[in-house]
């Protein structure tokens, strides 16, 4: 009974998001009428660090999901401030307490390639990410999805294995970008090439030097993009970061690196823009070995962290202290209590001897070179937990290696570094979940899974805030990562470029709306 | 001159060939799973098994090594498993504006060096002899990594904000940008190199300045400048010519630096790319077309050589 | 010129050189605070009495960690060109020995060698050691090898030419005993110079390693390491930079300072004998 009730709420809530999407819309096209001097020029956009691939569905890092945005769409699509809207699609709902999500597609939406978005686009998609051979890396993070169907020419229907409230903004994610049959058909060359409906079309990617693309004249939202053609630039030095866009040589910087913030903003008519954000470094201390798998050691370590200076120092001042759980202020479920823990180094030490390690102990602790804000973390931690005998021996390796023979394999600790998600799930779901997520800490237990798994299928945002409140509380105090600072969103750009997409996801990166105006360089 | 061109390509030949195995063998060692690399954490058994025997990497070496290097006999470098490219696609570019680089410093290093090194062999004592020599100790000791930056702080950022910092425009796009993007990496690549010359040179003519040919043309009361012209510039010029072609070797190891101070989009970038992700095929390529250039320009010096100096054969 | 005396540059480079062994040996045992010791109320001090090259991003004091990165980088360029010394003098004394066929075949091998250029030489070996101070030791000292191997060999072949080689064959010596009794103890002079030249070269090629983040590990520096670190705080102060970027070139200054000043005074010698 009381899910029947909750299904009709969402189900009206859900359209009512889709109704104001449409009316959010409407304000571009105004502009677009008023502001037609707006329209047109070349966009200059630096990025930092790897970009591999424009397949949506094997991308892993954060550039590739800032080009698959302007080439793709996905079902929905993230609003500033936390919601969701339908994006390829009209509407959607869901039936069955949040297990059943059903999604209205657009009619007459084109693909670059001249076909025409149907459902059967979506159904490849995602047959295509969850079959075994495709090995999607990020396919955990699109929901417990058990199969998708067509229910019509437009409209598709997702059957999930447990109940998720959170579901669109899924589906709003990085990985699950529509791609047309034909591109699925193609897979081995969607590394290069983009089978899309966005309002870029790919002319040129040369692997982590640029990318290039021109406006989508049939692009679904009439009038736009603005813009005629959008450069994408990999600089992974950020001295020539800074210089490049001193010389406009690049007009906007997608992810400015925490030195050199204060010097771009500095420049006179750029602007330097800070959101705060949930990017944060996790000290992994496995909790399936000696000696952190008592959680004496655990807490005896979190005690030695000084998280408000760490913070400033790790962040440049660009990021907040954080409290050994990932979900930062960004998060809409973000909980302000407990404080946030002081070090007490006499606290520390009494645990250490409580748990038995009087004569401190020695931990290797595994860092992957990039980005070079983890080697700083290592080195500050280090520093911090040697006071109470834990005395981490820090080893430097290539991503690669990294990868492949440390990360979540359980065996050492490590530092792992985590984008911002869309929602709490997403983060929590991934780091804690034995079953859906990695478990990284190896540290899930059927009480901290089942917690979880409550939050997700909860559709009352107030019992919802209430068990992930706990849950943060649970892995602050007995969790198995440090997680001791958030950095902020970092954005630079000359002031001449208009409405460029700023948001604590900075990855989500659409530039439809984004213009140049009187003085850039491309016009 | 024919059988030595004919000779010392062979050699050059059979050199590349042991360089191949070199870089195979020692590839072979990598740790790490291709496969793992390739497809992270989530992947299947089923699909790394799959993915496994698509690279070829259940063969034995022997046939991996025959493989490979047949391939690159007929133009195919493989695929690039981080970027899932053919290798030959992404290394053509690469490599022309790697070259570009290469030329114009050891260019420029040799027209500022070598009339240098001249004189201050000349004069050796002298106070320019003395003045060139303490430069270029500070040319050769100030490590690639520190200069780069240096200049970009002095030069592409404000107060003078002269010249773009990085990046690479190809020269039928635009002659002028295209310079300007080569003066700051260049300018980093040819201090080390300069200063490195400049001592082979003057070395290598103080050598001839004190041979007993040059002592017997002295003794048969040859005109100064004409000694100096006729047997020094040229037998030192020779010896330079050798130098400068080992010198390649250096500026080779120096790109790998200066590419990634000045994303530049080159050969030794992307050597260092492919070390940090462990992509195997592309560490063999890059490497192996960096030692090859190595090993043709070693050659074409080689016969420059004998050509310029037929008396030392 | 008499024999015994000292050139300038051997002068100065010889100062340097020693200076920098001893800071660095004191640097092993003493420094002046923990360069470890983290402290982030004071972050990138400027220069003072107290700490006279200023701190870090970290407010660790900068002098410090570059008198403890000095006994990393000079075990860097020392170790490696030990090393390489140890590969190279012997494969230069069997084949300059043995010559003819044998010597060809090593003399190809090593041409093979000397095609990759050093760095990139060691990049490869290093993504297969692994990364550490050691292994990038062990890399650059393998890397470099070949070059000594060349450059030996040159001169044994022309000490083999000597009367006393001739004498001692006749008199139906050992090879091992011509190698390292008759042959070795005169070639050690320009041994030496080369490989003070190649120290300089084995401290910067390891400092280049250390700042691609392949030589020594964090929370220990070398040179190279403070180098990077300096650089990339170049927009908040830039004497975490200049410090350790001075301290090395004038380090490197020193070594070829002393080997090439010697290389220069024995040739002189040489000469005199000669004439």
């Amino acid at each position: 009974m009381d899910m029947e009730k909750l299904s009709i709420n969402r189900r009206t809530f859900t359209k009512g998001v889709a109704a104001t999407a449409s009316a959010l819309i409407l304000p571009g096209y105004m502009r677009q009428a008023v502001a037609a001097s707006n329209s047109g020029g070349k966009l200059t956009v630096a990025l930092f660090k790897d970009l591999r691939t424009l397949n949506p569905i094997m991308g892993i890092f954060g550039n590739e999901w800032r080009c698959t945005a302007n080439l793709y769409n996905n079902l929905t699509r993230l609003v500033p401030g936390g919601g969701v809207e339908g994006d390829l699609a009209e509407s959607f709902e869901s039936l069955e307490g949040a297990k059943v999500w059903t999604f209205k597609l657009r009619e007459g939406v084109k693909f670059h390639e001249g076909s025409e978005l149907t459902s059967a686009d979506v159904m490849a998609t995602f047959n295509k990410s969850f079959d075994p051979i495709t090995s999607a890396p990020y396919k955990g993070e699109l929901g417990p999805i058990a199969s998708v169907e067509a229910t019509g020419k437009y409209g598709v229907r997702f059957m999930l294995s447990s109940p998720m409230a959170d579901f669109p903004k899924a589906m709003a994610g990085a990985t699950a970008r529509i791609i047309s049959e034909a591109g699925i058909a193609d897979f081995d060359n969607l590394n290069a090439k983009a089978y899309g409906t966005g309002p870029f079309r790919l002319v040129d990617f040369v692997p982590n030097e640029r990318v290039v693309m021109e406006r989508n004249p049939h692009y679904f939202r009439e009038g736009l993009p603005h813009l005629d053609q959008v450069v994408m630039r990999v600089l992974p030095d950020n001295t020539a970061q800074q210089a490049a866009l001193q010389n406009q040589e690049v007009d906007a910087i997608a992810e400015v690196d925490a030195p050199i913030f204060a010097a771009v903003s500095r420049i006179n008519g750029v602007t330097g823009t800070q959101i705060p954000g949930g990017l944060f470094q996790n000290v992994v201390l496995l909790a399936n070995q000696a000696p952190f798998d008592n959680p004496k050691v655990r807490e005896a370590a979190k005690f030695c962290i000084e998280r408000a200076p760490l913070a400033a120092a790790l962040t440049e001042n660009t990021g907040s202290p954080g409290d050994d759980h990932p979900i930062s202020s960004a998060y809409e479920f973000h909980n302000e209590s407990p404080a946030l823990r002081q070090a007490n180094l006499s606290k520390a030490r009494r645990l250490m001897r409580e748990a038995g390690y009087s004569n401190g102990v020695e931990i290797d602790l595994v860092v992957a070179n990039n980005p070079s804000s983890r080697n700083r973390l290592a080195v500050l931690v280090q520093a911090m937990t040697a006071q109470a005998g834990i005395n981490f021996k820090i080893e430097q390796m290539d991503n690669a290696r990294y990868g492949s023979t440390i990360w979540n394999k359980g065996k050492k600790c490590y530092i792992g570094n985590y984008g911002t998600r869309p929602y709490a799930d997403a983060i929590l779901t991934k780091l804690y979940h034995s079953r859906l997520g990695i478990d990284e800490g190896r540290w899930a237990t059927p009480d901290s899974d089942a917690m979880l798994d409550r939050a997700r299928e909860t559709i009352d945002p107030v019992e919802r805030r209430k068990i992930y409140g706990e849950f943060q509380k649970l892995s602050r105090n007995n969790g198995p990562f440090i997680i001791s600072s958030f950095q902020d969103s970092l954005f630079a750009n000359w002031n001449y470029v208009q409405d460029f997409p700023m948001s604590a996801i900075s990855t989500d990166m659409r530039l439809e709306q984004t213009s140049l105006g009187d003085g850039a360089p491309g016009k | 001159m024919l059988a030595k061109i004919i000779s010392r390509s062979v050699t050059g030949l059979f050199t590349l060939l042991m360089v191949s195995l070199v870089i195979f063998v020692s590839t072979q060692f990598l740790p790490g799973d291709a496969a793992v690399t390739l497809l992270g954490d989530n992947a299947t058994e089923e699909a790394l098994s799959h993915l496994r025997e698509e690279l070829g990497l259940n063969e034995p070496a022997v046939t991996q090594y025959l493989r490979w290097v047949g391939g690159i006999v007929q133009g195919d470098f493989g695929v690039s498993q981080t970027l899932g490219l053919p290798i030959g696609t992404i290394l053509g570019d690469r490599f022309i504006a790697s070259l570009q680089l290469t030329i114009l410093t050891i260019l420029v290093a040799a027209i500022v060096a070598i009339p240098l090194g001249v004189l201050s062999a000349i004069g050796q004592g002298s106070t320019i002899d003395r003045t060139v020599l303490s430069i270029s100790y500070l040319g050769i000791s100030i490590p690639d990594f520190v200069f780069g930056p240096l200049l970009i702080v002095a030069f592409a950022l404000p107060p003078l904000a002269l010249l773009p910092s990085s990046g690479y425009v190809p020269l039928s796009d635009d002659p002028l940008a295209w310079l300007r993007h080569m003066i700051l990496p260049v300018t980093a690549l040819t201090a080390v190199l300069t200063a490195h010359l400049v001592r082979q040179t003057r070395s290598g003519m103080l050598e001839v300045l004190k041979s007993d040919y040059v002592r017997t043309a002295r003794l048969k009361g040859l005109p100064e400048r004409q000694v100096l012209w006729r047997h020094c510039l040229r037998n030192g010029l020779a010896t330079t010519l050798t130098v400068l072609a080992l010198d390649l070797g250096f500026v080779m190891g120096s790109i790998v630096v200066i590419e990634e101070v000045f994303a530049y989009p080159g050969i030794g970038r992307l050597t260092v790319f492919a070390i940090g992700d462990r992509d195997i095929p592309l560490i063999q390529a890059t490497t192996l077309v960096i030692a090859a250039t190595f090993v043709v320009a070693n050659i074409l010096a080689d016969i420059a050589h004998s050509m310029l100096n037929p008396k030392l054969e | 010129m008499k024999r015994g005396d000292i050139d300038t540059s051997v002068w100065v480079g010889g100062s340097i050189t020693v200076f920098a062994v001893l800071f660095a040996i004191l640097g092993f045992f003493w420094q002046p605070f923990d360069p470890l010791m983290i402290d982030l109320t004071s972050r990138f001090a400027d220069p003072s009495l107290a700490h006279p090259l200023g701190k870090d991003g970290f407010g660790r004091d900068m002098l410090s960690r570059l008198m403890a990165g000095a006994w990393k980088s000079l075990t860097m360029g020392f170790g490696a060109t030990f090393l390489a010394l140890s590969i190279g003098v012997p494969v230069a004394l069997f084949a300059g020995y043995m010559r003819g066929w044998v010597d060809q075949l090593i003399m190809r091998v090593v041409d093979v060698f000397l095609s990759i250029p050093s760095l990139v030489f060691a990049l490869i070996i290093i993504v297969s050691l692994g990364t550490s101070h050691m292994n990038a030791l062990i890399a650059l000292g393998i890397a470099t090898s070949p070059r000594f191997v060349r450059i030996i060999r040159t001169i044994v072949m022309d000490t083999m030419a000597h009367d006393y080689v001739t004498a001692a064959r006749a008199r139906g010596e050992t090879a091992l005993f011509i190698q390292y009794r008759e042959v070795l103890p005169n070639i050690w002079p320009p041994i030496i110079i080369e490989g003070s030249i190649n120290v300089g070269f084995a401290l910067m090629a390891g400092a280049a390693l250390s700042y691609l983040g392949l030589g020594t590990q964090p929370p220990a520096a070398d040179w190279g390491v403070l180098v990077r670190d300096g650089q990339q705080a170049i927009n908040q102060s830039i004497w975490p930079l200049l410090g350790p970027a001075i301290t090395i070139s004038i380090a490197i200054v020193g070594f070829n300072l002393l080997g090439e000043g010697l290389r220069d005074q024995i040739a002189r010698t040489k000469v005199h004998e000669h004439g």
